[in-house]
């Protein structure tokens, strides 16, 4: 288990408002293990990619400070554009630009073929963990026979007769199950997702 | 798959059936004959399909859950991945140990440590492996914690176990697991204790779930016991959880173990090392802070692990450890009684008061927990005999005691139904300080909006009957320990100019007298001597219906509540106790909308923050912590029409 304690008490004290901070949390939740996993996929050792996806939310954290409500803005779409634009920098390597506010960022974005490369990653990287997160919900939801009913026909991909003989159960229980699953984890999804965005 | 298949939908076909089935709110409904005509029906197992998702839904659930190279990094635990991947490999530090081991002679045997033959692998602890082995001198079967190797390296890690072993080795109690003897100086520390045929505490809750009072208190006691002979010791154990609690097969007795986490409480040399170790889900709150521990940690643990066993669920569940840290300090668990309520509310009472987040509200000592698990325990098996420890009825925590008096009087006082066509809420909203929110309700209103502040988390309840000059004149009501505090400052009364003011004090009293409440009367003066304003005091104590008719008595009687007379209603704002679910948010409504739910009277005004004016459900104001979820409602509080509801500048 790995603390972020950084996170815990200095940081979340910058966002002054109990929204502002829950924004702030479920952004660290999502994009902490999506940072680590794209500075992994690019070659870095498990320390470097986790002190990378550290350092990166610390500098976006810090330009917290700089965010002032207004008219139309939501707090977290302005913590995703200062983050993306972070995260991008970070990774494509080029020359640090600091904490750029969202216009700014887009203008960065559109220029370099690279980074726009890396922001669709990204984005695909959000989602997917906003997918597991959604799994990690339901599963925790329901039995672990239902699960396991979901887990090998589904993503191990084993036919549902298999699964029947192998967890023991009948063949309707096993469908039942599957797709209670995959309907309770599109509502989920929906709810993780639709409240991003 | 060989029964009879069938291409078109059948007699037995229940399309209707199958969407119910699979859009239940009651995740858990099962329909045992569906899932039987599932078994032979390919045709509904298709429709099924259909309708829990289309084609693409189903490969992108498949797609995205697929487990990728980096998800299952060791140290990447937190991403929500390693929820959801297939099992996880065994742990690295297994390998490493038995790589490590002098090959035996037998061909069973996973190899030799010391003159110990190593017959398999228990589990892994805080620091190491524990291993199963047999100690061929006495022809018997041990368990041996072997210092994990990557460890083993650091002469300060070496020192702290060798501590901790030596440490465990002189507590010597049946619900504490016997050392054998230390080995500090081999290449791999370890230490050997006796091997205990049975499970642990957390499999026996995984496959039987909450357990029967009596199991509870029974095992409860134990690890008070032993916990108490740690203590004494001067020993903090540090990671009390179901997981480090086995139960002995065939005897009804419960051993601690792995004090491997455990370490002197003078003793802040070398495990000031700032890293939090221990399964999250049983910390105190202290530990998740990171903060210096004493015996005092060992027994809010304790409370979470009895809690977990009432409930069959630990108290705190996040995603991530990170959110149970949280939790475990932010936030109280949700009441025992509410996920189990055969459990009497004296369990839930100690429970509770073990699991105070402030370790001076818990018990003195294990040992006093020890004793009064130990009385409970003869109580549920012969209640004549035995009575309730008086601490866990006449002694409650007071939180209990109020909230349980706040729910009474809720049920003591009658209900109104609120008029939709006058309501003004006086609010801070224009002013620089969020300090308090006030509404003006007409007294018609009055018991119906205290039974809703009553039942709310709410410190108190002011009424305020008007004010006179900088004084407000208010009636404040107060849950304490057994009953309400009434408080009555009336100001300006030695002239009587204000006559609803002289009108309210000459009811209460009258009230007060025929009711014999006890009283006290404080003079409040002015710096210079003259007499402010009288405090009059009254309690209402005794048996919580009692209390709740008394006060009822006496507030219809003061205000003699009428259909136009108007007060002012004062309290906290926004609860600072409440929690988030992950992705869940308060819903927004339009102002009109938001003014008609208000007047409805099925919410209740939640307070304010920045621009925005909440309003929670009735029934789960009642809830603490509060949960910010599409149940509670807001609006935009600049745009509020003045024509539906009137904002008041607040003259503070």
């Amino acid at each position: 288990m790995t603390e972020f304690p950084q996170t815990r008490s200095s940081l979340i004290a910058q966002a002054q408002s109990p929204e502002d901070r829950d924004a702030w949390d479920q952004f660290v939740l999502i994009y902490r293990p999506v940072i680590y996993r794209m500075a992994r996929r690019r070659g870095m050792q498990d320390a470097d990619a986790q002190d990378l996806s550290q350092d990166v939310l610390i500098r976006i954290s810090k330009s917290i400070k700089g965010w002032v409500p207004q008219e139309g803005v939501r707090f977290r779409h302005w913590l995703r554009k200062v983050a993306s634009n972070a995260i991008v920098t970070a990774l494509t390597k080029s020359k640090p630009l600091g904490i750029v506010n969202g216009s700014a960022a887009e203008q960065i974005l559109a220029e370099t073929p690279e980074a726009s490369a890396v922001t669709s990653e990204l984005h695909d990287e959000c989602f997917r963990e906003q997918y597991l997160r959604a799994a990690a919900i339901v599963r925790v939801d329901v039995s672990s026979a239902t699960w396991a009913a979901f887990e090998r026909t589904v993503i191990q991909g084993q036919s549902c007769e298999e699964a029947a003989e192998s967890l023991g159960k009948s063949l309707g229980t096993i469908y039942a199950a599957r797709s209670r699953i995959l309907k309770r984890l599109q509502l989920e999804i929906q709810r993780l997702v639709g409240d991003a965005t | 798959m060989k029964s009879p298949e069938h291409d078109s939908p059948t007699a037995g076909c229940d399309l209707k059936r199958v969407q119910v089935f699979l859009n239940s709110d009651h995740y858990h409904l099962e329909d045992a004959d569906l899932i039987a005509h599932l078994d032979v029906c390919p045709v509904c197992r298709k429709y099924l399909e259909s309708q829990a998702g289309e084609p693409e839904r189903w490969e992108q659930a498949s797609k995205m859950l697929q487990t990728h190279e980096f998800d299952q990094a060791s140290s990447a635990s937190f991403s929500a991945a390693t929820c959801c991947g297939s099992e996880i490999s065994q742990p690295v530090a297994v390998k490493e140990v038995i790589d490590l081991l002098v090959p035996s002679e037998y061909p069973n045997h996973l190899g030799r440590l010391g003159t110990y033959e190593v017959t398999g692998v228990v589990g892994v602890g805080g620091m190491g492996v524990v291993l199963k082995a047999i100690d061929p001198s006495l022809d018997r079967v041990v368990a041996v914690k072997v210092m994990s190797p990557r460890l083993a390296h650091n002469e300060n890690a070496r020192k702290r176990f060798a501590r901790e072993a030596k440490a465990a080795a002189a507590v010597l109690h049946p619900n504490v697991i016997p050392i054998h003897s230390v080995s500090s100086g081999a290449m791999l520390p370890y230490l050997v204790m006796s091997y205990i045929r049975g499970g642990s505490l957390q499999k026996r809750l995984d496959q039987d779930g909450a357990l029967p009072l009596v199991e509870v208190l029974r095992i409860g006691s134990q690890i008070a016991a032993g916990l108490a002979a740690a203590h004494e010791q001067g020993l903090i154990h540090r990671d009390i959880k179901p997981e480090n609690i086995l139960l002995e097969e065939g005897v009804e007795r419960v051993t601690i173990t792995d004090f491997g986490l455990a370490r002197s409480v003078d003793d802040n040399t070398i495990t000031q090392m700032g890293t939090i170790a221990g399964t999250p889900q049983y910390m105190s709150p202290e530990q998740a802070r990171g903060e210096q521990l004493d015996q005092q940690s060992d027994l809010f643990s304790l409370g979470s692990l009895l809690y977990a066993l009432c409930t069959g669920r630990p108290p705190f569940r996040d995603d991530t450890s990170y959110g149970v840290m949280r939790q475990i300090i932010d936030e109280v668990p949700a009441p025992i009684r509410k996920l189990s309520p055969e459990t009497p509310v004296w369990m839930a009472v100690l429970v509770e008061h073990l699991m105070a987040k402030k370790k001076e509200d818990r018990f003195a000592s294990s040992k006093e927990v020890h004793a009064l698990l130990d009385a409970c325990l003869s109580h549920v098996q012969q209640p004549s005999s035995n009575p309730i420890p008086s601490k866990l009825v006449n002694n409650q925590p007071s939180n209990t005691k109020k909230k349980r008096m706040k729910v009474f009087i809720g049920i003591g006082i009658l209900l109104l139904a609120m008029s939709a066509t006058f309501i003004q809420l006086r609010s801070n909203y224009f002013n620089s300080k969020l300090m308090e929110n006030q509404v003006l309700h007409r007294l018609s209103e009055v018991d119906g909006y205290i039974d809703l502040m009553m039942q709310s988390r709410y410190e108190g309840v002011f009424l305020n009957l008007g004010g006179i000059g900088k004084d407000k004149n208010y009636l404040s009501l107060k849950p304490i320990d057994g009953g309400v505090d009434l408080k009555f400052p009336a100001y300006d009364t030695n002239n009587f100019l204000n006559k609803r003011q002289a009108k309210y004090v000459d009811r209460l009293m009258a009230a007060t007298n025929s009711l014999a409440l006890p009283s006290s009367e404080k003079s409040e003066l002015e710096n210079d001597g003259s007499v402010r304003g009288i405090n009059y005091e009254y309690r209402v104590i005794g048996d919580p219906e009692a209390v709740a008719h008394t006060i009822k008595r006496v507030i219809t009687e003061t205000f003699q509540i009428d259909e136009t007379a108007e007060c002012d209603f004062t309290f906290n704002n926004m609860p600072g106790n409440y929690s988030t679910r992950a992705g869940q948010r308060p819903r927004v409504l339009s102002n009109e909308d938001f003014v008609r739910e208000f007047a409805s009277g099925n919410y209740v005004y939640m307070g304010e923050q920045k621009a925005s004016v909440f309003l929670i459900p009735k029934d789960l104001a009642v809830e603490i912590p509060v949960t910010l979820d599409s149940k509670i409602l807001y609006t935009d509080v600049r745009t509020l029409d003045p024509e539906d509801v009137k904002w008041i500048r607040s003259s503070k």
